[in-house]
C-alpha cells in the first residue's frame, strides 16, 4: 500500500483575501490577486500603503490586507506624493480606474509623474465607468455604446479615447511605463512581471512607474466573462497597443 | 517553501484540484483555460447563488497540475495539490 | 523671549515651524503667497546646511512642495495627515473654495491638519483686498456633509503665530482639521511680536497609516459607509467629539464689558479698530464694551447670552462682510438685545471714527 501526502502546489495567499464583491470574471479580482501574489513574493506586505480609488475598487482594502487610504476621486497621486515623501520607507501604491486617473485625476497623475514621485501606479483601464453603471470613460472606444453614448461614442461630440501611457511617455521623469492585459495566461504572466518590475523600481528607488492594465467589465459591456476578454483582446488592443513604452 | 520544492524533485502520483465553493462565482474562465477540459459548471449553487464549477480528473490524460486554472481564477478559489509518495 | 518684527504671513510660518510642522503643501495665491515663499526659503536653506554638513534648523520640517493646484495641496495634506505627520496648507478665499471637497474628507476621516485662509474680496475672483466673506464657509461648513472645523481668528501678528501653534495642538488632540481664518490686512501687516511658550503637545496616533507591520488589523483611512448602521455610529462619534470641543475650547476676549450698555463685537482686523473706537466712545461718556470671539467655531454663544442678560441691551456687529458674523451673534443674543450690523466691504477696513460714529448713532 502506498503512503502518500497531498502537498499544495502554491502557497496560501497572505495579502489577497478574496471573497470579493466584484462581478464574476472581473479583471479587478484577477488584478488584486496578482498584486497580492507579487506583494507576498517580494515580502513587502508589512510596508505597503495602498491608496484606493473611487470606483468599483473603492473597497480594495477589504480584499488586500495592507494599510491604506481612501481619497477623493482622482486625487490619489497627490495623496501618494505626501505619503511617500514623508514615509519613504513604505511602499506606496496607487490603484486607479479610468475615471479616477484619466478624467478627474489627469492633473494629479501628470504632475506626480512629472515630478518623478517614487510611488507605483496601477491603472485599470476598462473603457467604461463601472461603479456608476456604465457611462462613457475617457478611454471608451469610438463606436462603443455606453449609457451616456447610447449610439456609440462619436468623436465630434466626445473626443477620442485617451492613451495614458503615450501621454506620460512625453514626460522626462517616469522610469517605467507599460501597458498589459489579463485576457489569457500569457498576458496574466506578463502583467505579473510588469507589476513585479514596477514595485522593484520603487524598492530600488529608481523612480515613478505606471502599469496600465486593459481590463474588462462584463456587466456593463453586457457580455460574459469569456466574451469580455475577447473584446479586450481583439478590440481594445487595437486602440491601446500593449507593450513597454519606457523602461529606464 | 520546502514543501513546494519537493513537488519538482519528485514526480507526483497525481494531482488534485479543489474548488473552494464559497468563493467561486461561476465565471467559467477556468473551464475555458483547462487544456484537459477537466472543469465544468455544476448544477449546485453556493450561498451567494453562483453556480459553482466542479473538477473531475480523468483516468487517461488527466490533470498535469499545470496551474492554468489557478492562475486565471480571479477569486483564488482553486487549490492544487500534488499527491507525492512518502 | 526676545521681541521680533515681522509680517503676519511670516508669523504663521514661524509659529508653524516652532510647533514642529513636518510638511507644507501649497499653491501661490495673493495675499497668501508669502507663506509658501517663506516656507520655501526655510526648507531650502536647511537643505543647503545639510549639504555643507551642518545640522538643519528645522529637522522636523522635511516636506515642502509647491503642488500643481489647490486641490492637489489639500489632498497631499490628507496624505500627510494620514501617516500621522503635522502638515499644513495655506491659501486665500478662491483657493479655499477649491479645497472644500478635501476638507470634507479630512473632517470625515478625522485627520488633524492646519489650513490657513488669508481672506480676500469675494465672491468670485473678487479682489486682493481684505474682506471677511468666508465666515460661513469656514464655520458653517463649505464642504458637503455634517462636519465642523476648529476655526481660530487672530487679530495681531502675535496671534497669527500663537494661534498656529495652538491649532496644531488642538487638531492633534481632537483629530479634526482646523482653520486659521484671517485676512489680507493682517497677512501683510508688519508688527512686533514675541513667541509664547506653547509646548508641542504629543498625542499618540495608533490610527496612522504606517504599513501594517505586525498589526493584526489594517489601518485604513476611509469615509465610506455603505450601510446605515456603521454610518450612524461614525457620525454619532463625530458629533460627540464636536460637543466635547464645544464644552472645552471656546475662547474669546472681553474688554470693558462690566458696566457696558452697548456691546461692540468683531473678530480679526475690525476688532483692533473696534477696541480703539470703544476707548474713544468711553472718553465721550458712552458705556460701551468689546467682545471679540477668538474661536469662531466653537462659537462663544454663552458669553453673548450672559452679557445680554444683564445691562447690555444693544449689540453692534462690525464685520468686513455682509451679515455673516451677525447671524451667530443673533443666535447667541437670542432676542435679549437689539443687534445692529455695521458691514464694511469691498476691501476697506473701518476706521475708529467710522465705528465711533455707529456707536454714537446706536446710543
Amino acid at each position: 500500500m502506498r503512503v502518500s501526502a497531498l502537498i499544495p502546489k502554491y502557497p496560501e495567499p497572505q495579502t489577497y483575501l478574496g471573497r470579493t464583491h466584484y462581478c464574476p470574471g472581473c479583471g479587478h479580482s484577477t488584478l488584486h490577486k496578482i498584486l497580492g501574489e507579487i506583494i507576498d513574493e517580494l515580502g513587502i506586505r508589512k510596508k505597503v500603503i495602498l491608496i484606493e480609488p473611487i470606483g468599483c475598487s473603492v473597497i480594495a482594502l477589504s480584499y488586500l490586507k495592507v494599510d491604506g487610504i481612501q481619497g477623493p476621486h482622482g486625487r490619489a497621486p497627490a495623496i501618494a506624493t505626501a505619503v511617500k515623501r514623508l514615509r519613504p520607507q513604505n511602499i506606496v501604491i496607487t490603484y486607479q480606474g479610468d475615471g479616477d486617473l484619466a478624467a478627474i485625476g489627469t492633473n494629479e497623475i501628470i504632475h506626480a509623474a512629472n515630478r518623478g514621485e517614487m510611488f507605483t501606479t496601477i491603472f485599470v483601464n476598462n473603457a467604461v465607468y463601472g461603479m456608476t453603471g456604465g457611462q462613457m470613460a475617457p478611454t471608451t472606444l469610438l463606436g462603443q455604446k455606453s449609457t451616456t453614448t447610447p449610439g456609440g461614442r462619436v468623436a465630434e461630440y466626445c473626443g477620442y479615447p485617451l492613451r495614458v501611457c503615450e501621454l506620460l511617455n512625453t514626460l522626462d521623469a517616469p522610469v517605467y511605463l507599460e501597458r498589459v492585459s489579463l485576457f489569457d495566461l500569457e498576458h496574466i504572466s506578463r502583467t505579473k512581471a510588469a507589476i513585479r518590475k514596477a514595485l522593484i523600481n520603487q524598492i530600488e528607488k529608481r523612480g515613478f512607474s505606471l502599469v496600465e492594465v486593459l481590463s474588462n467589465c462584463p456587466t456593463n459591456w453586457k457580455m460574459s466573462p469569456k466574451q469580455s476578454w475577447n473584446f479586450v483582446k481583439q478590440e481594445m488592443t487595437k486602440v491601446f497597443p500593449l507593450g513597454v513604452f519606457r523602461d529606464k | 517553501m520546502m514543501l513546494y520544492r519537493k513537488i519538482h524533485l519528485v514526480r507526483p502520483l497525481s494531482y488534485q484540484v479543489k474548488i473552494l465553493e464559497d468563493r467561486c462565482k461561476g465565471c467559467q474562465l477556468c473551464v475555458n483555460v483547462c487544456p484537459k477540459s477537466l472543469l465544468k459548471p455544476s448544477t449546485r449553487a453556493n450561498q451567494k447563488g453562483y453556480l459553482v464549477i466542479e473538477w473531475e480528473d480523468s483516468k487517461v490524460g488527466g490533470c498535469m497540475g499545470c496551474g492554468a486554472c489557478y492562475e486565471v481564477c480571479p477569486e483564488q478559489a482553486i487549490r492544487i495539490y500534488a499527491e507525492i509518495e512518502k | 523671549m526676545s521681541k521680533l518684527y515681522m509680517k503676519g504671513n511670516e508669523a504663521i510660518v514661524e509659529g508653524a515651524l516652532k510647533a514642529g510642522v513636518e510638511g507644507f503643501l501649497g499653491y501661490p495665491i495673493t495675499p497668501a503667497s508669502e507663506i509658501i515663499e517663506t516656507f520655501a526659503q526655510r526648507y531650502f536653506a536647511d537643505r543647503e546646511r545639510e549639504k555643507r554638513g551642518e545640522k538643519p534648523l528645522y529637522p522636523k520640517f522635511r516636506l515642502f512642495l509647491q503642488m500643481e493646484s489647490e486641490i492637489a495641496s489639500i489632498n497631499a495634506v490628507m496624505g500627510g495627515a494620514s501617516v500621522g505627520c503635522r502638515v499644513m496648507t495655506a491659501s486665500s478665499s478662491p483657493g479655499i473654495s477649491l479645497k472644500q471637497e478635501g476638507i470634507s474628507y479630512l473632517a470625515a476621516c478625522e485627520l488633524p491638519c492646519v489650513i490657513v485662509n488669508i481672506m480676500r474680496g469675494g465672491p468670485g475672483l473678487g479682489s486682493i483686498q481684505p474682506e471677511q466673506g468666508d465666515y460661513f464657509q469656514a464655520v458653517k461648513g463649505g464642504g458637503h456633509g455634517d462636519y465642523k472645523l476648529i476655526v481660530l481668528a487672530p487679530n495681531s501678528v502675535q496671534e497669527m503665530a500663537e494661534h498656529t501653534m495652538l491649532l496644531f495642538n488642538l487638531t492633534d488632540k481632537y483629530r479634526n482639521p482646523g482653520m486659521i481664518l484671517t485676512d489680507g490686512y493682517l497677512g501683510q501687516m508688519k508688527e512686533s511680536m514675541e513667541f509664547p511658550d506653547i509646548p508641542i503637545e504629543k498625542y499618540e496616533k495608533p490610527w496612522a497609516v504606517t504599513g501594517i507591520g505586525d498589526r493584526e488589523t489594517q489601518n485604513i483611512i476611509e469615509s465610506l459607509f455603505l450601510a446605515p448602521e456603521p454610518m450612524i455610529e461614525a457620525k454619532t462619534k463625530l458629533w460627540q467629539k464636536y460637543k466635547k470641543i464645544e464644552s472645552n475650547e471656546v475662547r474669546y476676549e472681553i474688554y470693558k464689558v462690566e458696566d457696558a450698555k452697548i456691546l461692540v463685537t468683531a473678530y480679526g482686523t475690525p476688532s483692533r479698530v473696534a477696541k480703539a473706537a470703544v476707548d474713544l466712545a468711553r472718553e465721550k461718556g458712552v458705556k460701551v464694551g468689546l467682545l471679540r470671539p477668538i474661536t469662531l467655531w466653537p462659537f462663544p454663544y454663552k458669553i453673548y447670552a450672559d452679557l445680554t442678560s444683564n445691562q447690555i441691551d444693544k449689540v453692534l456687529v462690525v464685520e468686513m462682510s455682509f451679515g455673516q458674523l451677525l447671524e451667530d451673534v443673533k443666535l447667541g443674543v437670542e432676542g435679549r438685545a437689539e443687534v445692529r450690523l455695521y458691514a464694511v466691504y469691498g476691501g476697506i477696513v473701518p476706521t475708529e471714527k467710522d465705528i465711533l460714529e455707529k456707536i454714537m448713532e446706536f446710543d
